[in-house]
């Protein structure tokens, strides 16, 4: 009977489970934190492993939990090898090695830091196989690979921040920022084509533009948040 | 020494460097410093890990990777803006083929699983008969998982998740859920926006993946599957193998029932595009009408080493291949022959001679790849000299930007970014014909990485197609579209068998021969040279040296350093007539009956037809000699006025 086959059986067999069941609510942090799923999962009655499913193993859960914990993994990162096309390989290369090992991931564990153990080894192999900055030291890596909760808890918040910051910058500069990260993989050179402004003057306006904005992020961050 | 604190000045300076850093502008001295103070500095290092963090949320706004929110159990897909080129964009797609490969797609497969609640509606039928089972079916109605049997007529559905199929009856369609159908029998077009990414469609010989695309498939009696892409991209695996295929936007495959395999074939979108039905169009581009070139034109191509190479020029005459032979263009080549700083000798031998109509000016790549690249200012004073001189013979210039080369050269691409930008407004200003390569390759599936070469020295086969379409739209001919496959076969009047023996560099020039003794060290050479491993790739013309040697030029030689060849043939005339011989590749000089006939230039192209000189046979036999590097092609012609020969010619 679907009812029956849909009955959620969360692996902590947690109280807050159990209340969205109830129709009560919960904070999504802690209902992703513990059941592997968002509210809008257990809402709709999606996402959350159903009786009969093996917990592991299960292409459908590991598609899910890659999906939504990819960007978490390209901000890790994207510090221990400072360019995006780099960082993107290593998350790609991550998500094999972490399908390959998906039997020994426990659910009841968060997925993240769990990802983050094979990235951080990717990035060293990646290092190994092609250096492109000599200032990524192994110990350098080692040291920025800690984990860092101010960056792990807050990727929600940031952004929110980020959005908020953006709307603060001058038309203008948010317009050349946009451009700019439009197609990140497009050089200053051809967006200073595009605009028909000369590279570097781009570049430091650019320079100019993030500065302002980390200069906000990093306030914004630092008083306790409204509501 | 670690410490915690910056002061202002210093934070500055490594914004500075961090900025630098992000826009790939770091120097050696940069890095340098970013490192101590990294290494250095705990403040710093947090600094650094903000800066790079914003960097990527930079980059990751409004391309969120999320799960569709209607998504069931049974199709979980990432759903991800797959029409957006960019290579982040196209990393949520490789990823897609990443998890395919890792066998994730193989538990799609049967995994559909029976549920009761609607997954399509029927958006408009045009007479549409059902059989019995599965009728009869209104417009507005709503369909559960089943069987739908149309016998005749057309339908257009819409599942749940926003993919459109039309049906053109006779066809079978199961619906296993909102976004998986199968296809038992017949044709379907399927129109899936980015919101439908996962769509599924399974066949009793493929399983095919939707990833933001426009495609149409038909399943045979046997089970035998086309698919034919539109736009976009789709995944593809037979259902008897783990291996998954990416089919790009205007390629076709088949999943053959007999062997269970998946190769390339024609693509052909007609019967597909005929299921319009009553719908709307789907978005009509706003593009200026070209009008098509005049019946019958002589176009020549001027050009770097990707011009010499003729491949696009080989895929648009056979696009045109069925148009009557006087209302078709005429095609020459005069790659490299006539560079872009010409003499006016070059320009009367290499273009006015043929007598063209028109001329593509293909220049660009090679000048900026070069180790001693033209500035801007002398690439543009080269150009307004040749169309200056172009227009002054009342040959119409067609411009062309140069295809991206940043992938293999970032400075060079500056370079052609500045010369790309010149010939928009030599365009605009001439009113000239403009084949904007540049951007198509931008925009087109894969971008430039899978349209040129990683060394940036020419397109791939992908590239000349693109590249051809780019100019079949420019000269007009918008219906028409280059084909995956080339059709080729042995050029006019190449000379099929020769004795070739290889000679010191300094031997001196050989005269009339007419012994051929193998301890002289002559060899048989009979043309074309078989080229057995591009006949085991599944589409051997997508070989270069395939290509080549199917055209009738003679290549890879055996060949030591210090070595030149020299091959000889013999011509038997019924009378002493006037004919044309036609060289290229690395002939160095020909000899007719003993006498000196023609000395080729240094390196100055590769095409069949380069240099083209009049001799006289006599009647009887004639020995013809020629000095060369390790290729060369050799043809004789009644006539030097010969266009490259379209498929069939």
């Amino acid at each position: 009977m679907q009812s029956a086959r849909r009955r959620f059986i969360c692996q902590t067999n947690c109280e807050f489970c159990l209340r969205i069941l109830g129709g009560r609510q919960i904070g999504s942090d802690h209902a992703e934190h513990v059941c592997g799923a968002t509210l809008d999962d257990l809402a709709s009655g999606d996402g959350l492993l159903t009786e009969g499913d093996p917990p592991r193993n299960d292409p459908a859960l590991f598609v899910r939990l890659m999906v939504r914990h990819q960007n978490d993994l390209l901000r890790y990162v994207l510090p221990l090898v400072a360019c995006l096309d780099d960082a993107q390989d290593v998350v790609q290369e991550s998500a094999t090695a972490l399908w390959k090992k998906f039997d020994e991931y426990n659910p009841d564990q968060p997925f993240l830091p769990w990802a983050k153990r094979f990235a951080r080894y990717e990035v060293l192999m990646h290092h190994r196989r092609r250096r492109r900055y000599s200032f990524l030291t192994e110990e350098l890596i080692e040291t920025l690979a800690e984990p860092d909760r101010s960056h792990e808890e807050d990727a929600e918040r940031r952004q929110r921040v980020l959005a908020g910051c953006l709307e603060k910058l001058p038309a203008a500069d948010r317009t050349l920022l946009d451009r700019r990260y439009s197609d990140p993989d497009a050089t200053v050179g051809q967006l200073a084509d595009e605009v028909g402004r000369p590279a570097n003057v781009l570049y430091k306006a650019l320079g100019r533009i993030r500065r302002q904005l980390l200069e906000c992020m990093t306030r914004a961050l630092a008083a306790p948040e409204a509501g | 020494m670690e410490t915690r604190e910056m002061d202002a000045s210093l934070r500055q300076e490594l914004t500075g460097l961090l900025s630098a850093l992000v826009d790939d502008c770091l120097d050696a001295a940069g890095e340098e410093r970013l490192g101590s103070l990294l290494a250095a500095n705990a403040e710093a290092r947090e600094l650094y890990r903000d800066y790079l963090t914003m960097h990527a949320d930079l980059a990751l706004r409004d391309r969120a990777v999320e799960l569709p929110a209607a998504a069931l159990p049974a199709s979980p897909v990432l759903a991800s803006p797959v029409r957006n080129q960019s290579r982040l964009a196209r990393w949520a797609v490789f990823a897609v083929l990443l998890l395919a490969a890792s066998g994730i797609l193989g538990w799609w497969l049967g995994s559909a699983q029976t549920d009761l609640r609607p997954v399509a509606q029927v958006a408009s039928v045009v007479d549409a008969q059902w059989t019995a089972d599965s009728a009869p079916i209104a417009e507005g109605a709503w369909l559960t998982p089943g069987v739908l049997d149309l016998q005749a007529g057309q339908a257009r559905l819409v599942m749940n998740c926003g993919a459109e199929l039309r049906l053109m009856g006779p066809v079978r369609l199961e619906l296993l859920d909102s976004k998986a159908v199968r296809l038992q029998a017949g044709q379907l077009a399927v129109l899936a926006p980015d919101s439908a990414v996962g769509f599924r469609v399974l066949t009793p010989t493929a399983d095919v993946v939707d990833l933001g695309t426009e495609f149409g498939m038909s399943v045979e009696a046997d089970g035998s599957t086309e698919v034919h892409v539109l736009q976009g991209v789709v995944v593809a695996r037979p259902t008897s193998s783990d291996g998954v295929i990416p089919i790009l936007a205007r390629e076709a495959g088949r999943f053959d029932a007999m062997t269970g395999g998946l190769v390339a074939i024609a693509w052909d979108a007609t019967p597909f595009l005929s299921a319009a039905l009553a719908t709307p169009v789907p978005e009509a581009v706003e593009e200026p009408t070209i009008p098509r070139i005049a019946d019958g034109a002589r176009i020549i191509f001027l050009g770097d080493r990707t011009t010499d190479h003729e491949t696009h020029l080989l895929m648009i005459n056979q696009a045109l291949s069925d148009l009557p032979a006087e209302i078709a263009p005429k095609l020459w080549n005069a790659g490299i022959a006539l560079p872009l700083y010409f003499e006016e000798d070059d320009f009367e031998r290499y273009v006015l001679r043929f007598r063209p109509t028109h001329a593509v000016l293909e220049f660009g790549s090679d000048i900026s790849l070069s180790r001693t690249p033209r500035t801007q200012k002398q690439f543009e004073s080269g150009v307004t000299r040749l169309v200056d001189r172009l227009q002054a013979e009342n040959i119409e210039p067609i411009l062309q930007t140069a295809f991206p080369v940043e992938h293999a050269k970032p400075e060079a691409q500056e370079l052609l970014d500045g010369y790309n930008r010149f010939l928009r407004s030599l365009a605009a200003e001439r009113n000239l014909r403009l084949a904007e390569v540049d951007k198509h390759f931008r925009k087109a599936p894969g971008g430039p990485e899978r349209l040129v070469s990683p060394n940036g020295y020419g397109p791939t086969f992908a590239g000349h197609r693109e590249m051809a379409d780019v100019l079949l739209d420019t000269l007009g001919f918008t219906d028409r579209q280059a084909d995956p496959s080339l059709q080729l076969s042995l050029l006019p009047g190449v000379i099929t068998q020769w004795h070739v023996r290889t000679v010191p560099e300094d031997q001196s020039e050989p005269g009339d021969i007419t012994n051929f003794d193998p301890q002289d060290g002559w060899k048989p050479l009979a043309i074309p040279q078989p080229e057995a491993f591009s006949e085991r790739l599944p589409d051997p013309s997508h070989s270069v040296s395939w290509r080549d040697r199917t055209r009738g030029f003679a290549t890879h030689l055996p060949y030591k350093k210090g070595q030149r060849y020299e091959a000889v043939t013999h011509i038997t005339s019924d009378e002493r007539k006037t004919v044309t011989i036609n060289v290229g590749a690395a002939v160095q000089g020909v000899w007719l009956n003993g006498k000196k006939i023609h000395e080729g230039k240094p390196w100055h192209g590769w095409h069949a037809g380069r240099d083209r000189f009049e001799a006289t046979l006599e009647a009887g036999e004639n020995t013809l000699v020629i000095a060369s590097g390790n290729s060369f092609f050799v043809s004789i012609t009644d006539t030097l006025d010969w266009a490259l020969p379209r498929p069939g010619e």
